[in-house]
């Protein structure tokens, strides 16, 4: 019981610091920002924006694709790891859970943001024909989420009971809302029981819908008749990518709430190294996709795609298309490549790269390739033959970033960032295997 | 008395341009309408006066729509009114006729003028339009394993043949006619044109509607026979639009998309029910 307590002291919910004040009254100003943008938008239409009869994709969907991205790794890491009986994986299996609600509570609302009529959102369900990938993604993504949730929530079960006691005296009110949340959670055998059944179903059951999500919003693209986009190999390639951006945004998230609530006995440099070699394997199986998708077609491209890969090459987009290739992949994947790359200060920095490489390199994806279409647009101003977001995306996308980085910090301050109840049933163990010894 | 002035002088000169466009009114120039009229008869169907209103403004012709034009037979001198259309968006109006209940000359020659009265912008304008009766009758004949369309162009009163006329054979397609024909195809002394018809052209159900055409003509307007031959290359349907295809509306979706789109919602659904059915269990225990 006193290990449970010193457990509580060190990973239950604590108050905020000044620098978490700041933090937070930081993410509400930028979401305050993006509301205002946001409403201005509905109110005036999406001529805000500088989407246009060419790139009528822009940032916000690159934004939605770098979501879907993240929270598919979130869940399905952890889902491999809970089954593979990984125990490596107890300190970072809640932040990497809470990464994946936030980021496809954010994908969903984002891609409300990028319909220019909200209120006919019901038209979707009501007028959905089964066989377009638009249908299958507005399936997916409530689904996906609601899986997401219960992965988060049965495993806090315990948890959550733990802090319903901790806080009886202290914090009654509290105290009562941690024990509506646990569900009486007594920790009998019968509840252990169900506890773990349900977890191992989810954990089944997020591996292929999490697969279909990321291949869904694949095929959202490469059903689209469209240079860069016309590939059979989009899905596998948009997978891997996912892994980078996911891997990546769990290292950073887990270095800040490592270093802020002074985990370094329970986050050790054994799991930073753990994780870099993740992360440096999924990078190289993304640069190997990476190399599918723009070798072959320069090779056996026609026309417009030849255009296409000269402005990621050699033209317009060949600054962020270099940069993101060799900065936010190349380089992070050879450096965690050794042991010293995989130290927690350095992958936070590679980590960063990489998060900021994945986001942008949605971006390259998504916004090139409508601006070359195979028959070119006729009657339209010249402006419209290029794409830059204007100050309301930005500030729109900025608002939905701040809100998935407020969900996040909102979960961290209120629960447990690593499982109470099993690290002192792992320490249990341990004690027990030494005594053995 | 100063202010007074200025109330008085400003009165003034409000009235003075408060009256500047009612002159402009006045000086106005009216707009010349050109009126066009065709009379095209449909063997063995309907005849009538294909009209067309427009007028040159601005250096630009504009399609007169929404006026009233009146159609009169004319007939030594004396005037019968037929009847009054309304041209349309386009400024054009079709006035259907009955050959039987109009009054020809001692020449068998129709006379009949079509007026626009005009209005405050509009000149008033008229066109005469003169015919005589015709008829034009096509066959379908084979010879040496050709098909041929056989026409015979004849005076409808006199029923003598017309010859060194132009007849056009063509075949009906949806947005322009295939001509067969030459470009000039004069009817002989006998009133007949022989047009061969290629091999392999396609038609629905292998059926070609073919068209001969007296198009134009001073004398006897504009003539049209169609005839109906089964001697098309049949056109395969392709269409799939009333298959269950990828492509297809929502009512069209393919079965196996169908079955494997609603097994997967249904099965993951149906675990996620049961999850949450395990989290009432917890509570319950």
């Amino acid at each position: 019981m006193a290990a449970i307590e010193t457990l509580v002291k060190d990973l239950g919910p604590k108050k905020f610091s000044l620098r978490g004040k700041i933090w937070t009254v930081l993410l509400v100003a930028v979401i305050v920002a993006g509301i205002i943008a946001y409403i201005d938008q509905l109110i005036q239409g999406q001529q805000v924006t500088n989407m246009r009869d060419y790139a009528l994709w822009g940032i916000y969907i690159s934004n939605f694709v770098f979501f879907v991205a993240t929270s598919f790794v979130g869940s399905v890491t952890v889902a491999i790891l809970r089954l593979t009986k990984n125990s490596w994986r107890t300190p970072f299996v809640r932040i990497a859970e809470i990464i994946a609600v936030a980021s496809i509570i954010m994908a969903g609302i984002t891609i409300m943001i990028d319909m220019a009529r909200p209120d006919r959102l019901l038209n979707l369900f009501v007028h959905a024909r089964l066989q377009s990938p638009i249908t299958w993604d507005v399936i997916i993504i409530p689904t996906y989420i609601v899986i997401s949730l219960l992965l988060l929530y049965f495993p806090l079960l315990p948890d959550l009971a733990i802090l319903k006691n901790h806080f009886k005296k202290t914090k009654p009110k509290l105290s009562k809302i941690y024990g509506r949340l646990s569900l009486n959670w007594s920790g009998s055998t019968i509840q252990k029981k169900l506890q773990s059944r349900a977890i191992h179903i989810i954990c089944i059951l997020i591996i292929p819908v999490g697969l279909l999500l990321q291949t869904v919003d694949a095929w959202l693209f490469s059903t689209t008749y469209r240079v860069g986009w016309d590939s059979t190999n989009f899905a596998p390639y948009f997978i891997s990518g996912a892994f980078v951006a996911g891997v990546g945004s769990l290292v950073a998230v887990i270095y800040v709430v490592r270093k802020v609530k002074r985990l370094e006995h329970y986050i050790t440099e054994y799991h930073f190294d753990k994780m870099g070699k993740f992360l440096a394997l999924a990078c190289f199986i993304y640069i190997y996709f990476n190399i599918n998708e723009y070798l072959i077609p320069a090779f056996t491209s026609k026309k417009a795609e030849s255009i296409h890969l000269e402005t990621l090459f050699s033209g317009d987009y060949a600054f962020p298309f270099w940069l993101v290739t060799i900065v936010g992949l190349i380089i992070p994947a050879l450096i965690l490549l050794f042991k010293a790359g995989r130290k927690p200060k350095t992958m936070f920095v590679l980590s960063l790269l990489v998060v900021l490489g994945s986001w942008w390199k949605r971006y390259i994806i998504v916004t090139p390739t409508l601006l070359h279409p195979f028959l070119p647009i006729q009657g339209v101003p010249e402006s419209w033959r290029t794409y830059f977001p204007s100050l309301h995306e930005w500030l729109i996308t900025g608002a939905t970033l701040a809100m998935a980085l407020l969900i996040i910090t909102f979960l961290v301050r209120h629960l447990p960032v690593i499982p109470i109840q099993r690290t002192a049933d792992e320490q249990k163990d341990d004690k027990l295997k030494t005594a053995e010894v | 008395m100063i202010l007074r002035r200025h109330i008085i002088s400003t009165l003034a000169m409000a009235l003075f341009f408060a009256g500047m466009p009612s002159l402009a009114g006045q000086s106005q120039e009216k707009h010349r309408v050109r009126l066009k009229a065709d009379y095209i008869k449909q063997m063995d169907a309907r005849s009538y006066l294909d009209i067309k209103a427009s007028a040159r403004i601005n250096k630009q012709t504009v399609a007169i729509s929404g006026v009233e034009l009146l159609v009169i037979n004319e007939i030594d001198g004396e005037e019968i009114e037929l009847g009054k259309l309304t041209t349309d968006q386009k400024g054009e109006g079709v006035f259907a006729l009955d050959l039987n209940a109009l009054k020809a000359d001692s020449l068998h020659t129709y006379s009949l003028g079509v007026s626009f009265m005009g209005t405050d912008s509009l000149r008033r304008a008229s066109r005469t339009v003169q015919f005589k009766d015709a008829a034009l009758k096509a066959y379908l004949i084979t010879r040496d394993s050709v098909y041929y369309i056989e026409a015979v162009l004849k005076d409808a009163v006199t029923d003598s043949l017309i010859s060194e006329q132009n007849v056009k054979v063509q075949v009906q397609r949806l947005f322009a006619p295939l001509v067969l024909s030459d470009e000039i195809n004069l009817t002989d002394d006998t009133g007949t044109i022989l047009v061969a018809i290629p091999e392999g052209i396609p038609g629905v159900d292998s059926r070609l509607t073919i068209e001969t055409v007296l198009e134009d003509s001073d004398d006897y307007g504009t003539l049209k026979a169609t005839l109906d031959a089964p001697i098309g290359v049949p056109i395969i349907d392709e269409s799939t639009y009333d298959e269950r295809t990828l492509w297809g509306p929502r009512g069209k979706t393919p079965i196996f998309i169908l079955l494997f789109t609603g097994l997967l919602v249904v099965g993951t659904w149906g675990t996620i029910l049961y999850l949450i059915r395990i989290l009432f269990k917890i509570a319950k225990h």
